[in-house]
């Protein structure tokens, strides 16, 4: 494995990516609402502050998650069709140092654009608290581990898709994936009221494949601690790393299965 | 073929198994709270402290059952016992599979070395 190409093909994947004036608008979209958070007050029946925490942080991590995907649909299918890789893929590159050079390029981009959101965020709750919120670190190391996640699986079906599709077939997974097991149980127990109390062969059918996309898809509840930046509950740095490993190991699975496809396929 | 013959079998080995280690999860919860609580399951946590008043002998195991509920209904995994147990699960089929997977990808790439495909 060649690291300095994986690290010149990421360079030069961020430098185009943050050319692109998608980049900008959410970053400006997501300020925007971070600001406006800050002077809205018909929201709030007391302390302003929980109002402020709640609609910045899913405002930003619904945001890059949505500017992850419409980086990550397009990022190889458009160089694939104008036949722009195969310069890049002439030179002594792999394959699997293409794709991983293509995916630290967009992940750096998602770096600095929640490193900034929480930089303003930080700040505005400190001009409202005087007080610094460090557990807005841990809430954005999160949404990256969960961006990281999202780009894998993004990449990997852009091999198999074409970038509409699979723009939606992410979409239903990143929804599907932010619902809790507790959520899905209930789902199906009320199901099985709506069926008169009785479990019958379509509820169990229907319960089996709800649990095997819970556990095949990835769960996005686990990334989400906002609960606790709201309400000022402490998170433990050891469920953020093991949150960190989880989405790293199931990225580099995902990724692997991306260069396996991309191996055999015939440019 | 290769998708057909090695990743497939391996994905299907992962939901297999991991099928069975998630038999006891919340997500199972809804069979178990049908059969203990005769056709309330699907209810909202809420409605069962009723029922627990009436077995008082059962409130104490009941009732931490209701509050790891509670913590993962409403979203604070962290807090949860089960999402923890759960975590690890999943990292341990993860990795592996991760490992299936890049002993594949080393035999494969010592099969092409030299052969310049790119």
């Amino acid at each position: 494995m060649n690291l300095r190409n994986i690290y010149l093909i990421s360079a030069i994947t961020f430098k185009e990516m943050i050319r692109k004036g998608l980049f900008y608008l959410v970053l400006f979209f997501s300020a925007g609402i971070i600001l406006f958070s800050y002077y809205m007050n018909f929201f709030s029946m007391g302390s302003q502050t929980p109002i402020i925490k709640d609609f910045s942080l899913s405002s930003i991590s619904f945001f890059s998650v949505m500017l992850t995907m419409a980086l990550c649909v397009t990022l190889i299918p458009f160089e694939l069709e104008n036949k722009t890789i195969y310069p890049i893929l002439s030179k002594p590159v792999r394959r699997y140092e293409y794709i991983l050079g293509k995916f630290f390029g967009v992940m750096l981009l998602i770096a600095l654009n929640l490193f900034l959101l929480g930089v303003l965020l930080i700040t505005v709750l400190y001009l409202r608290e005087s007080a610094l919120n460090y557990i807005i670190f841990k809430a954005a190391i999160l949404i990256l581990a969960q961006c990281m996640v999202v780009g894998a699986i993004t990449i990997l079906f852009s091999f198999i898709v074409t970038p509409p599709v699979n723009f939606s077939l992410m979409f239903f997974i990143y929804l599907f994936g932010c619902l809790s097991n507790a959520y899905i149980g209930y789902i199906v127990g009320m199901m099985i009221i709506n069926a008169g109390g009785i479990t019958t062969f379509f509820t169990n059918v229907t319960a089996f494949l709800l649990q095997a996309f819970k556990i095949i898809l990835p769960t996005f509840a686990f990334f989400n601690i906002k609960e606790a930046v709201v309400h000022g509950y402490l998170v433990s740095g050891f469920y953020v790393f093991e949150v960190v490993v989880y989405a790293l190991l199931y990225a580099s699975f995902t990724l692997m299965l991306a260069y396996l496809i991309f191996e055999n396929k015939d440019l | 073929m290769l998708i057909k013959n090695k990743i497939i079998p391996l994905i299907i080995i992962f939901f297999i198994c991991a099928h069975f280690s998630f038999a006891q999860t919340p997500l199972d919860n809804s069979s178990h709270r049908h059969e203990d609580h005769q056709g309330e399951s699907g209810q909202l946590p809420g409605k069962h402290e009723h029922h627990d008043e009436d077995k008082g002998e059962h409130i104490s195991g009941e009732h931490e059952k209701l509050e790891l509920f509670h913590a993962e209904y409403y979203g604070m995994p962290w807090r949860s016992p089960q999402t923890q147990r759960d975590l690890w699960i999943i990292m341990g089929f993860l990795l592996f599979v991760n490992l299936g997977l890049l002993l594949i990808i080393r035999n494969k790439l010592k099969r092409k070395y030299g052969q310049g495909k790119r």
